[in-house]
This record gives structure tokens, C-alpha cells and sequence, in this order.
């Protein structure tokens, strides 16, 4: 086998120590820490980001708390002013039923008042016809038969009669 | 015809002479192939990071990944301390998947396939890890050879085991990478001087090369990931003593 030939024994040692010298120094002062540079600044841009992200998810916590925590409270106020709202309607219907029954009941009263002077206007003006009518008559019987004594006594008995009507 | 002899691609010539100190340091293909990945590496990083792009690219992420994947695989078997040892880790990676993926592409020359490459970097594999060892535990790492929990009475057994598995580790390492580069690429070039001598029929062997280079592909990444795991393991081992 060609390899076996140690003619070449000394070319090839050298020059693979050589190499491999000069590729080592290269890589370890230029090409590592190149890389390992930037493995290293990802690696802190990832743990900042991550770190940021946690503590924006942590604010972001913390004001979602305090948001339930005002909506929960401005639902409380909202009921009860609901309520209050729904005891003060409540107030004001009842005073409003209250009003009506009483403004029904003072025309009711009226209306009986109007209907009782109505009434009474009616019979004085009946009694008014009648006493017109019963005096007509009575002058009429007067001038014709009856003495003017028992003239006196009748028209006087008409009008107690018709006093008693009232 | 003129017969192809398969091995022949594995073959170096020398193109440039040099001599340092009397030592021949002359280039051949197998060292311009190494001083393309020396280039190629280092530019394929800087181009991928261009700009240092928070969202990453495919080409970013691919990197990223890459080097994210080496640093948990030294973290996993050395622990934090091993992490001194990433830089050459990660050089080790990438060198010997370049070799490999390099090697793939036709004229060019596969260097894994030089097993005096890959003893090299198994041998200096082993003495950094028995350097680490001795470092960290000092004559206390030598209990590394006596299992615990053994019987005393079959020490004498295991201890030369496990001295010669420890030395049979290198050699493994460097078998290994060699042989299945050269195994693969040997293949490949049989399919495919077969592919051209067989004239009509020759669309079958080549139809058999397709799925082979494939094959290649994945074995080029397979064995780059298994020799530097093996790294981590070994290293992992000296320096946790377990």
C-alpha cells in the first residue's frame, strides 16, 4: 500500500502539525469567539425578551385584577341606583294613583254638589209653578164662589202644603 | 486496456522540494489539500457570520449548530473544565470532516487516507490525555489501569489488559479513520475504472457508484464525529479518572 511508504513520513508530519497549528489559532482567536459571540448575545436578547414578556404578562395581570375589581363595583353602583331609581318610580306612581284617586273623588264631590243644586233649583221651581198655578186657581175660585175669609184660609193652606214639599 | 491498480490514487509524489534543517518538508498534493482547508475553513466561518445576524441565515445556523453540537459534546464527557480543550476539539472536527468531505471531490486528495496523518493526531490525542491525566492526578492517575470493584485476585489479569487497551487506543483511532477512508475511496475507483472498461455494460457499476458516493458522504461525516468523540471520551476519561 502506497500509504505504508515512510518516505513521506516527515513532509506529512510537519506540514499536518503545521495546519492544524494554524488552523487552531485562527479559529480559537477569530472564528469561535464569532460565534460563540453571538450565540451568547441571542441567548441574552432571549432571556431579556422572555424576561420582558414575563413582566409586561405580570402588569398586564395585575391590571386585569383591577379592571374585575372596578367592574365589579361599578355593577354594584349601577344596582343600586337601579334600585333606588325603581323605589323612587315606585314613590312617584303611588303619589301619582294617590293624586288621581283624590282629584276623582273632589270631582265625584262636586258633581253631587252641582247635582244637588240642580235638584233643589228644580223643585223651588216647582214649587214657584205650583204656587203660581195654586194661586191662579184660587183667585179664580175666589172671584167666583167663596167668601173672601175662607179664600184667605185656603190660599193659606196651599202654601203650608206646598212649604211642607221643600 | 491498461489496468488500473486501485491503490494508485493513494499515491504522493513530491511537487516542490524543500529541506529545513536537513528535514524534507517537500509539498506534495496531500499538503496543498491542507493548506486548502487552512483557508477554507476559517473563510467559510468568517463568511457565515458576516454581520453577526441575530436571525441567522442557513449558513449561520448551520455553523452555530455545528458549534453548538462540539461544545455540549465536551461538556458531556469532560464536564465544564474540559471546555479549555474546545478550541482544539473543534479544530479537530472540522479539520478531519474537511479532509474527508474534500477527498470526495474528484483530482483532489483525500488526507485522512495517510495512516502517518491520522497516527499523528491519534498520537498527539493520546499524549494530551495522558498529560491531562498525570496533571490533574499526579501518580494517582496510574490507578486508570485497576478497574474498581475488581477482585484483588484477578488484578494481575486486568491490569495488562487494560495497560494495552489503553495503548491499543491510538492505534485504533488512527486505524480506523485511515482505513475507512482508504476502504471507501478504493471501492470507488474500482466501480469506477470498471464503469469505464466494461464499455456497454459499464452504466452498472456506474449506477452502483451513485449510492457509494453517498455512502462516502456520510461515512466522511460519521468517522470525523467518531474520532473526535473518541477525543472527548479519552480526554473525559483522564480528567475524571472513571
Amino acid at each position: 500500500m502506497p500509504q505504508f511508504d515512510l518516505h513521506f513520513l516527515a513532509p506529512l508530519t510537519f506540514w499536518s502539525i503545521i495546519s492544524f497549528l494554524i488552523l487552531m489559532v485562527i479559529l480559537y482567536k477569530y472564528a469561535l469567539p464569532a460565534i460563540t459571540g453571538i450565540l451568547d448575545a441571542r441567548q441574552e436578547k432571549i432571556k431579556g425578551d422572555i424576561d420582558q414578556a414575563e413582566k409586561l404578562r405580570e402588569d398586564a395581570e395585575k391590571l386585569k385584577g383591577e379592571y374585575q375589581r372596578k367592574v365589579i363595583k361599578a355593577e354594584e353602583e349601577a344596582e343600586g341606583k337601579i334600585q333606588a331609581a325603581v323605589v323612587k318610580a315606585k314613590e312617584i306612581s303611588d303619589g301619582i294613583v294617590k293624586e288621581s284617586h283624590e282629584a276623582a273623588a273632589d270631582d265625584r264631590a262636586k258633581a253631587q254638589l252641582g247635582i244637588d243644586i240642580e235638584r233643589k233649583k228644580a223643585l223651588a221651581e216647582v214649587r214657584n209653578q205650583v204656587i203660581d198655578l195654586t194661586i191662579l186657581s184660587s183667585s179664580r175660585l175666589i172671584q167666583q164662589s167663596m167668601q173672601r175669609k175662607t179664600a184667605e184660609s185656603l190660599v193659606d193652606d196651599v202654601i203650608k202644603e206646598v212649604g211642607k214639599l221643600s | 486496456m491498461k489496468q488500473h491498480n486501485p491503490l494508485e490514487h493513494f499515491e504522493l509524489h513530491p511537487l516542490i522540494e524543500l529541506k529545513l534543517l536537513g528535514i524534507d518538508i517537500s509539498v506534495n498534493k496531500a499538503v496543498i489539500m491542507m493548506w486548502i482547508i487552512c483557508i477554507l475553513i476559517p473563510a467559510l466561518f468568517m463568511f457565515a457570520v458576516r454581520g453577526r445576524r441575530m436571525i441567522p441565515n442557513r449558513l449561520q445556523s448551520l455553523v452555530e449548530i455545528s458549534v453548538e453540537f462540539l461544545k455540549n459534546m465536551v461538556v458531556e464527557n469532560m464536564g465544564k473544565e474540559g471546555l479549555r480543550f474546545f478550541p482544539f476539539i473543534a479544530t479537530l472536527f472540522f479539520f478531519i470532516l474537511f479532509c474527508n468531505l474534500l477527498g470526495i471531490i474528484p483530482g483532489s486528495y483525500t488526507v485522512t487516507s495517510q495512516i502517518i496523518v491520522t497516527a499523528l493526531f491519534a498520537i498527539i490525542v493520546f499524549i494530551i490525555s495522558q498529560i491531562v491525566g498525570l496533571m490533574k492526578h499526579r501518580l494517582r492517575y496510574f490507578k486508570i489501569f485497576v478497574p474498581e470493584g475488581v477482585p484483588k485476585f484477578i488484578l494481575p489479569l486486568i491490569v495488562p489488559i487494560e495497560i494495552v487497551s489503553m495503548f491499543a487506543r491510538p492505534l485504533s483511532l488512527s486505524v480506523r479513520l485511515f482505513a475507512n477512508m482508504t476502504a471507501g475511496h478504493t471501492i470507488l475507483i474500482v466501480f469506477f475504472s470498471m464503469a469505464i472498461s466494461l464499455k456497454y455494460i459499464g452504466f452498472i457499476p456506474f449506477l452502483v457508484t451513485v449510492p457509494l458516493s453517498g455512502l462516502e458522504l456520510f461515512i466522511a461525516f460519521i468517522q470525523a464525529y467518531i474520532f473526535t468523540i473518541l477525543t472527548c471520551v479519552y480526554i473525559g476519561e483522564a480528567i475524571k479518572m472513571h
